[in-house]
């Protein structure tokens, strides 16, 4: 993700969806959500950091 | 620190040293370096086919699945049809033995004739034109030596592969930038030729020769460039330019579509018409020899050639850029511009870009244009934000209920954002008609719920393994057209959920699945071998159906209706301040990289209870700092199953925010442990969800104290995270304790301070951490420095010393065996 500094708050190119309805996110998927998405869920040249274990 | 060679992926093979026209911003013959007087004009059939076998090689060893050529020049068109036909038929020979070959030509066009469009037809070699804009723009520097104009031949070059005949061989314009020209009647020209794509091109130009900036601005690229983009962005649909869909995707994350921006590894290689292999052309900007490897394709292999320090220097990402521009909050998206503008004498390529104060208002112009996702035009949501000081807190290894609570608002996002991606999806795919009807009748309750009651569906949502189970589904839908019906389905049952909760009347279907019908944050009912169950939700409870049978479930059965037996509801690990879920039933569950445990039975749910009440306990007594945090974002644990209870078992995932997972422990103390730990790994997961903390471009792996495998840096700024805690808790424990407890815990703290800090002190100075990740590895580093100061038993300290000297040497002996 990119980041925009602006102090005092550190902001994200996730975008707020929470007061978004679910059926408008839906009908509204755009290439660069989708950018966003498969970069944090499905990215198969991340998979060292998708799981850990530990034995303590 | 090792790492793997990163093959070419992209040859640019020249075929003709010479060229038909005298352009005067042209680098290959009026830049600093001449070596083009030495080359042979033609590349010979011996060179081809050494090359072309070369290729195949390199694509053979890194079994690439395809390989890009590019034919190129001085003006390869001048190589003519017949020799241009047997070059294509020897790269198709031996590379096509190995992989695709995506087989291109850029060219100045004046040439291109119907037998050349023929060839290329047959060879399906797609075709790129160099044209500056429009007759006034392209005369200033594309001109013939006796100064005639290009113009009119290129133009007609462009109208045959605009001609239904070539119509699928044209892959765009190139055109370099000279800001003397009007930029939107130069775009507004290239538009008006139908290109697929086109490309803008900075002057080639250095720090010791910097591009010419009339009229005294700072940023005259900057400023044409953006006259252009505000002119593109008028226009939905208006032809792709490279430039600016590569700082959309950098923003996001994705690649860069050009060297020159972003941070991807370079995978470009060059052979010149003698069969040298050198780096990317425009290096020749630089000094005299620049581009020069000293290899060729008949004395050398392609990975000779990656392995070359020049060419490695192009591919290191955030760790190959000066201090400034590791600091610099586009980086991601500049990534330092093109390498060759970064050249200054004495200083070679460490410096910013040439173009560096363009660059930066482009991007930030860019950025600024474009809310982070096109959704409600008339309310564009703005990007998650964190407040700096619990960004810092975070930093530094803690964070309490405020602080963890943005990271819980930001998944809320993240969630519905994927289940406004599955339903674009299977929309695009063809389920069978039961599947279809399954999925939307749930997609149709959860919209319903949304509006009716969204604080019960987001309660629902926001089940760990919810997510766990949508990264499935897309994944597999990603990866494959043929979709597991039985996954996506699964919706209707996170509906039904979310409709109990809210006491709705509503009947729908919902899967079965290993013989239960499986209800997230409520529960798991055996229903048998039937595929598909009916569920009848009432104010109180509900009703399953099957062709084997009907259950009632009540909700909460404090009324004392009796449950029926195959009821599995999820239990709760109770403590005073902390509820917990103990969830055994979720079939997404097994997610960690330890297995999930089956369902618990009463005796095993009763001694999680009862350990988890201490745990607790000892967590707000002694690691008190922690407990806010934890109780914010901590839902749920997962038991695991262990097939050796002295084994201490714990995980957490990246797609499960919310829960940890672990094999219940002999002791609450150790209960306590896994539990801190754990969620640290949560809470770096969620950040991560929402920041670049490091270049995940950078392929090296490092020593983490903690591993026998060297890890890639993500994984180790993961376990650096987690440590601090492990530390911390050692660190208190040791004075609640006593005898030789308290000289274990004593030893486990000296050890892990000692750890910790020398692996943040290697993230520090990786070079790869983005300036936030430079943040947190200073709040780490301010967190754990005093500790190193703490005062411990000598004995505990050289017992640590050991085990840390033990642990590095057995590391240094397996990298040497490795190598």
């Amino acid at each position: 993700m990119s980041l925009s500094v602006q102090d005092p708050a550190v902001v994200s190119d996730l975008p707020d969806l929470r007061d978004f309805s679910i059926g408008e996110i839906a009908s509204a998927v755009s290439p660069e959500m989708a950018d966003i998405m498969r970069r944090i869920i499905i990215d198969p040249e991340r998979p060292a950091v998708s799981a850990f274990n530990s034995s303590i | 620190m090792p790492g793997r060679a990163i093959p070419f992926r992209q040859v640019v093979l020249k075929v003709c040293s010479r060229c038909d026209l005298a352009c005067d911003h042209c680098y290959v013959y009026e830049q600093a370096d001449q070596s083009w007087r030495r080359r042979p004009k033609v590349i010979t059939e011996e060179t081809v086919t050494r090359t072309a076998e070369r290729i195949a090689e390199h694509a053979r060893y890194h079994a690439l699945p395809a390989v890009r050529v590019i034919l190129h020049g001085g003006e390869p068109l001048l190589a003519g049809v017949a020799r241009l036909r047997r070059i294509c038929e020897i790269l198709r020979r031996e590379v096509e033995r190995v992989c695709d070959l995506d087989l291109r030509i850029h060219t100045n066009g004046v040439l291109l004739d119907d037998g050349f469009c023929q060839l290329f037809a047959e060879q399906q070699v797609m075709v790129g034109i160099s044209i500056d804009g429009d007759r006034a723009s392209n005369d200033r520097h594309r001109r013939y030596a006796d100064g005639r104009s290009s113009y009119d031949q290129v133009v007609r070059a462009i109208g045959r592969l605009r001609d239904e005949r070539y119509r699928a061989l044209y892959s765009g314009l190139l055109c370099t930038i000279d800001v003397l020209n009007d930029p939107v009647l130069t775009f507004d020209a290239l538009a008006a030729l139908e290109p697929p794509l086109i490309d803008f091109l900075l002057p080639h130009a250095t720090w010791d020769n910097p591009p010419p900036r009339p009229g005294g601005s700072a940023t005259p690229y900057a400023d044409w460039l953006i006259a252009i983009f505000d002119r593109w962005m008028e226009e939905p649909g208006a032809v792709p330019v490279r430039m600016f869909e590569s700082i959309f995707r950098t923003m996001h994350g994705a690649d860069s579509l050009t060297e020159a921006l972003g941070l991807n590894p370079s995978d470009v290689v060059v052979v010149e018409t003698d069969g040298s292999i050198e780096q990317v052309d425009s290096l020749k900007v630089a000094y005299e020899g620049a581009p020069e490897t000293g290899f060729d394709v008949f004395r050398n292999t392609l990975d000779e050639a990656a392995g070359h320090p020049s060419i490695t220097a192009r591919q290191l990402g955030l760790a190959g850029l000066c201090d400034t521009c590791r600091q610099c909050p586009v980086v991601t998206s500049c990534g330092g511009g093109l390498y060759t503008h970064r050249y200054r004498t004495g200083t070679d390529f460490d410096n910013p870009s040439v173009y560096c104060a363009d660059l930066m208002k482009l991007i930030r112009h860019v950025r600024g244009r474009l809310a982070p996702v096109a959704a409600h035009p008339a309310q564009r949501p703005s990007g998650h934000a964190i407040p700096a000081k619990h960004l810092d807190a975070l930093a530094a290894g803690y964070g309490d209920d405020q602080a963890v609570g943005y990271l819980v608002e930001s998944q809320r996002s993240l969630r519905r954002v994927m289940l406004g991606l599955l339903r674009e999806q299977v929309n695009a795919r063809t389920l069978t008609a039961s599947d279809s009807a399954m999925f939307n009748a749930g997609w149709e309750l959860i919209t319903y719920l949304d509006k009716d009651n969204k604080a019960t569906l987001d309660e629902v949502l926001a089940h760990p393994y919810m997510r766990a189970w949508a990264t499935h589904c897309l994944g597999t839908m990603n990866a494959s057209a043929a979709v597991s019906t039985g996954d996506v389905t699964h919706l209707a049952a996170i509906a039904a959920a979310a409709a109990i909760r809210s006491g709705r009347d509503v009947q729908l279907e919902v899967p079965v699945r290993e013989g239960g019908v499986h209800l997230p944050t409520l529960g798991r009912l055996h229903v048998g071998r039937a595929a598909t169950a009916t569920i009848t939700i009432g104010c109180d409870g509900f009703e399953v159906k099957t062709e084997d049978g009907q259950w009632p479930v009540a909700l909460a059965a404090a009324d004392g209706s009796a449950q029926p037996a195959n009821w599995q509801p999820i239990r709760a690990l109770v403590a005073e301040r902390a509820t917990m879920a103990l969830e055994d039933t979720d079939p997404y569950r097994d997610c960690h990289q330890w297995p999930a445990a089956s369902r618990l039975s009463a005796d095993q749910a009763e001694s999680w209870q009862r350990l988890y009440r201490q745990a607790w306990t000892l967590i707000e007594s002694e690691h008190g700092v922690y407990a806010p945090g934890l109780a914010a974002g901590l839902s749920t644990i997962m038991p695991m199953a262990n097939d050796e209870p002295s084994r201490e078992i714990s995980a957490a995932a990246r797609q499960a925010f919310g829960a940890i997972g672990a094999a219940l422990p002999l002791t609450a103390d150790i209960l306590a442990l896994l539990m801190i730990h754990e969620f640290q790994h949560v809470k770096l997961g969620a950040i991560f969800d929402l920041f670049d903390l490091c270049d995940h471009r950078d392929r090296r792996l490092f020593y983490a104290p903690w591993r026998p495998d060297p890890r890639p840096l993500e994984a180790l700024l993961q376990g650096t995270y987690a440590h601090i805690a492990v530390t911390d808790f050692w660190r208190v424990r040791r004075h609640y304790l006593s005898g030789s407890e308290a000289e274990t815990a004593a030893t486990e703290f000296a050890l892990w301070r000692r750890h910790t800090a020398e692996a943040i002190e290697t993230l520090a100075t990786s070079g790869s951490l983005t300036p936030l990740g430079m943040r947190f590895a200073e709040g780490m580093r301010a967190t754990v420095t005093p500790w190193l100061d703490e005062p411990v038993a000598p004995g505990a300290d050289d017992s640590a010393r050991r085990r840390a000297q033990r642990t590095r040497s057995a590391w240094e002996e397996r990298r040497g065996s490795d190598r």
